[in-house]
């Protein structure tokens, strides 16, 4: 009896709000309207497929290195895509984490600042595959 | 009685897409990674990968709690413990992938 208490007690919690995790998000300030909670959700959550397909891009490229002889430095470049990937990933729970406390207290939302980190990595990552494959191209 | 008024613009819908999505994408991740093991006869990394593989999807399916909460209007939940899942499937998709680039640097000849 307990047991199945307990059970619809975590299906169905009073009070909610007091037990969701982070308590640094859900400690403070008051119920958001749902769509815009639902909206943070999906940003982070586009924020997470772009991290996964930094980490596939970076898996496709040293697929291919492994496939045909290229030169040594496609695994490195491969494996920075997918380190950058896996920063991502956690840095969008970090700004999921910011904007729903920011809604919770009906501040302004912080800035993105992870879309200039991408930017400017994507950008040295291709060009550092430029010049690399351009020296490469001038050795042949 | 809904929270969500009207249930407006299909917000629930669109969010378990979202998520369906991004599901997807983690559970495929280290595929890649075994196949280029195999073909450069790294066992050691096949095995290694197989398995990180199987944890991952089974990390990945822990998702359709998300769906279960998503079709709850009544209780507000948090999505993060998922979100942390599909972030530990992409750490550990990236170590794979350096595993892999580590294997193929050092391979002979």
């Amino acid at each position: 009896m307990a047991g199945n208490q307990s059970m619809d007690e975590e299906r169905h919690p009073e009070g909610e709000h007091e037990r969701r995790r982070p308590e640094r998000v859900y400690g403070v300030g008051d119920e958001p309207d749902p769509r815009f909670s639902m909206a943070n959700e999906r940003t982070a959550l586009a924020w997470m497929r772009t991290a996964l397909a930094l980490v596939a891009g970076g898996i496709a490229l040293i697929s291919v290195a492994s496939l045909t002889e290229m030169p040594a430095w496609a695994p490195l470049v491969g494996s920075a895509s997918c380190l950058g990937g896996a920063a991502l990933a956690v840095r969008a729970l970090g700004s999921w984490a910011k904007v729903e406390r920011a809604l919770r207290l009906r501040q302004p939302l912080p800035p993105p600042r992870s879309l200039a980190i991408l930017a400017t990595g994507v950008v040295l990552l291709a060009a550092l595959t430029l010049v690399l494959g351009v020296i490469e191209a001038t050795r042949l | 009685m809904s929270r969500i008024p009207e249930r407006q613009a299909l917000q629930p819908e669109r969010t378990s897409l979202s998520w369906q999505r991004t599901a997807l994408t983690a559970m495929v991740l280290l595929v890649p990674v075994v196949v280029v093991a195999a073909r450069l006869e790294s066992w050691w990394l096949v095995a290694i990968g197989s398995v990180v593989a199987m944890g991952c999807a089974v990390l990945v399916l822990g998702v359709r709690h998300r769906f279960d909460q998503l079709r709850d209007d009544s209780h507000s939940y948090s999505p993060f413990p998922v979100m942390v899942r599909v972030a530990v499937v992409t750490v550990l998709g990236a170590l794979g992938g350096v595993a892999a680039a580590v294997a193929v640097m050092l391979r002979p000849g």
